[in-house]
């Protein structure tokens, strides 16, 4: 009788919530669904599909054919040795890295910091071959200008430094890694109450067992969400790999997926690509149940109350200037090198190694020329307005889905989740794809945004979503939900609460995550590629991507140097005034 | 013989005196062109024949339609040399392009949006033996209507007339000067990958085989493009570059590789006139490549495409893209060696065209080109040569020396932890190579490092 009850209770209350759940609860598990469902289901028939036009999806021509083939094939399994190598390597070089930076903005008197938080996220906005490029050009051994340097001139090392190495690929995507896990840190650390770190101390715990056993385990859930993140992020990406280990024949998961999707046969392969990347979808989901775990008991990790907090600062004493050196090695590797190997490439009349004859022909032509694109200042401005639309569209989307998926007790919150994290796991031209054939088939439907800005916006909302909700979940679980009840009990209304006590206490992420995607927004190509119509609709990420494919290297370098120079002033600026908007609010909330 | 000069010099006079009066009724964009070009007017010698179309097609399209658009691979920045020229003919028609560099942008959209009922561009240009996609899909019009069709080789046209050729492409191959040796270089594709000369990584390879090795497969058959890729492949080492053509020429440049394959004549020849140490060199047979386009069924602007394309291919037009991008022209009236950038290169040579079979012999290809690519064998580090020399100098302490190989000079770079050094039978340091001493050095080739220098 009491088990009969028991479970009567249970499922009354499954049933309950699943009747009594609130209605914007389900519009936005439908929304996502809708957005992010539309490309995953289309992921999945297309790695069943037999068709060569990827948007040819027929039932007929559905099967298993394209797994049969990429996966019994000894070479897939070949390379997974250098994969997990790799992919481990530059995961734990760029979060140890990123860590320690924000560490040091956040949580000390490390001087120069408006320098760390313009300078680090800027590795974002040179899209990943560039960089790469860039480091060919530096480190290759045959032609590397700093190998060069070094060795030939100074004496300093007995040998080259070889970037076509698997040491050299972790390196540069860890550079590469780094940006987006900083982004994600520095709200969590700034958030954090150094009334915990005290108190350990004032119980006898030492500098690193408070480290270890506190603010560690506080940021557990940011840290772990970053982890998965890049884990995947760098599984997924081709550039580093690309330009730096197929010269050496060092192949990794992603090569094998580029190598299909541009295969000899011109037309790429996108079935056996699908089904190759499904392995991506397989790990996001996996992954995002482990996360679901993690955080299952979530008031573990509040740690903003109402009794209000204001950050510390950790004095660095001895250790300040060795941080300081720290700081300025990353940015040199990160930021400077790759930017003064494309300043010194865009004033060449053709791509040379450092030398007196090649300082005598520097040129400004390429600057120059720049004004001779009759689209350029066109596809400036759509660029700007695509990067207010979608930086805010995915601020405002992850923010709703967070709360939902960390407050809520609504049945469907977990799969919303596991909604948002997929589009990190599904391949940029999959989802590119997905969407061309959606607006194609709008146009019937009176939805007809085919080739605009707004298409494009769309899709990267999409694209950018999981960073967004990662960014998101771990700042919402940090915040109390006594400052909530209070502001209720108070009797302020729903809107009140969010904007007088969530989007204070949430600003520094709102802006961090605003900047990132800005940053993506600039350098991605691959969905404006698929996605605009006419030059009217062209970005700048498109034609720096045609101008490389072109050969034209000066001309990138033109380009990408005022791009980088304009992005940092803009990063430096949003920053500077919602930082100061929030250390208003806190000293305010601590008085 | 002073009437046989007199009649001369008069029929030279009257032959400039018509050129000078043609060149008049050319439109002011097209002086300016010949003028940049340094041609004589004579060179579009027709040109007004050739540009007479129906009436019904100029009403349609100046009327009705008053603008194409067209989804090619030009850049803007030629585009618009391209379309001056145009457009002082035309002025009632707008020329819109869309610059399109990947196979998504220049096949998937327009097909997939063909199928839905929807036109998203009247012209494609650059098909790149994807021809039959549309065939399939019966997305092309017959141009056999267009009168300057009859002005391209029957090679560089389908059959069924759906596709014609706009311009001409020699893919061979680019060298650093400073690296290769004229003599070096191989007359022969079997010459180049039965040398060790440029084995070890000196070569550069783009994954574009349908630029050049499927020609050569075509025309060598089955068993010598699977010999040939084979020893290309795994035999010779070479680096394998994901980067596009184009910006394998700034490696070449660069001297990161001592040569490139493929390489487009047009592309280089610029480079070269900049002073960039590079050479384009083509071995027998020359892999000949052509960039068709097609007109969609029931384009939108249907007439207006097909005045633009009688235009491409007329003598004005072929000249006004070779202006804007150096592009070897089809036309059959334009086979001079002035489009050719490096005529010595072609001169004589046998070419490898693309015949009927290309499309399944690209499949044939493709099977075993791509696996042997992404295998790529393992890196094999650089063979060591052990020889007897005199050393010539010692570099920064003993880091680097050099030494006299067959009159040759090469240079080894020494590790202090992994070279072994022994001076007179004893372990040495770097700091105890001198000058002339007589040592034995054991080296990965000139540049590599020394496993072992053992000096007496």
């Amino acid at each position: 009788m009491a088990v009969e009850t028991l479970e009567f209770r249970a499922t009354s209350s499954w049933f309950e919530r699943l009747r009594t759940g609130n209605p914007w609860h389900w519009a936005l598990l439908v929304l996502m669904a809708l957005l992010v469902g539309l490309p995953a289901v289309f992921l999945v028939l297309g790695s069943l599909s037999q068709t060569q036009v990827p948007t040819d999806i027929s039932l007929s021509a559905l099967n298993f054919d394209n797994y049969l083939d990429v996966w019994f094939d000894p070479v897939t399994y070949g390379l997974f040795y250098n994969t997990f190598i790799y992919v481990f390597g530059a995961t734990a070089v760029g979060i140890s890295l990123a860590a320690t930076l924000a560490w040091l903005v956040e949580r000390t008197d490390c001087p120069g910091k408006i320098w760390i938080y313009a300078g680090v996220p800027m590795t974002l906005a040179m899209p990943g071959m560039l960089q790469a490029m860039a480091w060919v050009l530096l480190l290759s051994p045959r032609i590397g200008f700093l190998n060069t340097f070094l060795v030939d001139e100074l004496g300093i090392l007995p040998g080259p430094i070889n970037i076509y190495s698997l040491g050299g690929m972790i390196f540069v995507e860890g550079l590469r890694l780094v940006p987006t896990a900083f982004l994600m840190l520095v709200p969590l650390m700034r958030s954090m109450d150094p009334s915990l770190e005290e108190a350990a101390a004032m119980s006898g715990a030492g500098p690193s067992s408070t480290l270890r056993k506190v603010t560690m385990r506080l940021l557990l859930p940011g840290i772990v969400a970053i982890v998965i993140y890049q884990f995947i992020t760098a599984l997924e990406v081709f550039e580093v790999p690309g330009i730096l280990g197929m010269p050496a024949d060092l192949f990794v998961f992603s090569t094998k997926i580029y190598q299909i999707h541009h295969s000899a046969t011109v037309l790429p392969e996108y079935g056996k690509a699908n089904a190759l990347a499904m392995i991506y979808l397989v790990v996001a989901v996996v992954a995002t149940i482990a996360y679901s775990r993690v955080i299952v008991h979530q008031e573990r990790y509040t740690i903003v109350t109402g009794k209000g907090y204001r950050p510390r600062t950790q004095p660095l004493g001895f250790w300040r200037w060795p941080a300081v050196a720290l700081v300025v090695l990353f940015l040199l590797f990160s930021i400077l090198l790759p930017l003064l190997v494309f300043i010194y490439v865009s004033l060449l009349p053709f791509v040379q190694a450092p030398s007196l004859e090649a300082f005598q022909n520097l040129t400004l032509q390429h600057y120059l020329n720049l004004g001779d694109d009759p689209f350029l200042i066109q596809a400036i401005w759509n660029t700007i307005v695509l990067i207010v639309l979608t930086s805010t569209g995915t601020v405002v989307l992850a923010f709703l889905v967070s709360l939902v998926v960390v407050r809520s007790k609504f049945i469907g919150r977990r799969f919303l989740d596991q909604l948002a994290f997929m589009p990190h796991a599904i391949p940029g031209i999959v989802l590119g794809l997905a969407f061309l054939w959606v607006y194609l088939q709008g146009a019937n439907f009176g939805f007809d945004i085919f080739g605009s800005i707004w298409s494009i916006c769309i899709a990267f909302i999409v694209s950018y979503i999981a960073y967004g909700t990662r960014a998101m979940n771990a700042a919402i679980l940090q915040i109390h939900k006594d400052l909530e009840e209070a502001a209720h009990v108070s009797g302020a209304p729903h809107w009140r609460t969010m904007w007088r006590v969530f989007y204070p206490l949430m600003l520094p992420t709102f802006v961090g995550v605003w900047v990132w995607v800005m940053l993506h927004v600039v350098r991605s190509a691959s969905l404006p590629l698929i996605l605009y119509e006419g030059p009217e609709n062209q970005v700048l990420a498109v034609i720096i991507w045609n101008m490389w494919d072109e050969g034209e290297m000066q001309a990138v370098g033109a380009i990408g140097v005022l791009m980088i120079v304009l992005l940092l002033l803009i990063t430096v600026a949003v920053r500077s005034f919602a930082f100061g908007s929030s250390r208003h609010i806190q000293t305010a909330q601590g008085h | 013989m002073k009437r046989i000069s007199a009649v001369c010099s008069a029929l030279v006079a009257g032959m400039a005196m018509t050129t000078v009066a043609n060149a008049a009724d050319l439109p002011k964009a097209t002086q300016t062109m010949l003028k940049a070009l340094k041609f004589n007017a004579d060179i579009l010698s027709g040109v007004d024949e050739e540009l007479k179309v129906p009436q019904a097609w100029l009403d349609a399209a100046n009327n009705k339609e008053k603008e194409v658009i067209i989804y090619s691979t030009h850049r803007p920045k030629d585009w618009q040399k391209i379309n001056s020229v145009f457009s002082a003919r035309y002025p009632g028609i707008k020329v819109k392009q869309s610059e399109v560099r990947t196979s998504a942008r220049r096949y998937i959209r327009p097909l997939a949006a063909f199928k839905e009922g929807r036109y998203l561009t009247d012209i494609t240009i650059g098909l790149s033996g994807n021809v039959y996609l549309f065939r399939q899909a019966g997305a092309f019009a017959d141009m056999s209507d267009v009168p300057n069709y009859k002005n391209i080789p029957d090679e560089a046209k389908q059959a069924d007339h759906i596709a014609v050729a706009t311009r001409t492409r020699y893919w061979c191959m680019t060298y650093n000067t400073k690296k290769v040796k004229k003599e070096e270089l191989p007359k022969t594709w079997d010459d180049l990958v039965s040398s060790e000369r440029f084995g070890n990584k000196k070569l550069m390879i783009g994954n574009r085989p349908n630029n050049w090795l499927l020609n050569l497969w075509e025309s060598q058959g089955d068993q010598w493009g699977q010999d040939f890729t084979r020893k290309l492949l795994v035999n010779l080492k070479p680096q394998l570059r994901k980067e596009g053509m184009s910006a394998l020429l700034n490696l070449v440049v660069l001297g990161e590789g001592d040569m490139a394959v493929p390489s487009a004549m047009n592309r280089a020849g610029p480079l070269v006139e900049k002073g960039a140490p590079i050479g384009f060199h083509c071995p027998e047979p020359v892999p000949y490549t052509v960039s068709e386009l097609g007109v969609f069924k029931g384009a939108p602007h249907i007439n207006a495409a097909k005045i633009w394309v009688n235009w491409l291919l007329s003598k004005e037009g072929q000249v006004a893209q070779y202006w804007a991008e150096e592009s070897t022209p089809v036309h059959t009236g334009l086979q001079r060696k002035e489009f050719i950038f490096f005529p010595e290169a072609v001169a004589g040579k046998k070419k490898a065209v693309l015949g009927a079979e290309s499309e399944k012999t690209s499949v044939r290809l493709a099977k075993y080109w791509d696996p042997l690519w992404l295998q790529g064998g393992g890196y094999i580090p650089p063979k060591a040569t052990a020889i007897e020399t005199k050393l010539g100098e010692i570099i920064n302490g003993g880091r680097k020396i050099a030494f006299d190989v067959k009159g040759k000079k090469h240079t080894a770079s020494v590790s202090g932890s992994r070279t072994k050094i022994t001076v007179g039978g004893k372990p040495g340091k770097r700091g105890s190579l001198k000058a002339g001493m007589q040592c034995k050095v054991n080296y990965a080739g000139d540049g590599g490092e020394a496993k072992s220098i053992e000096c007496k």
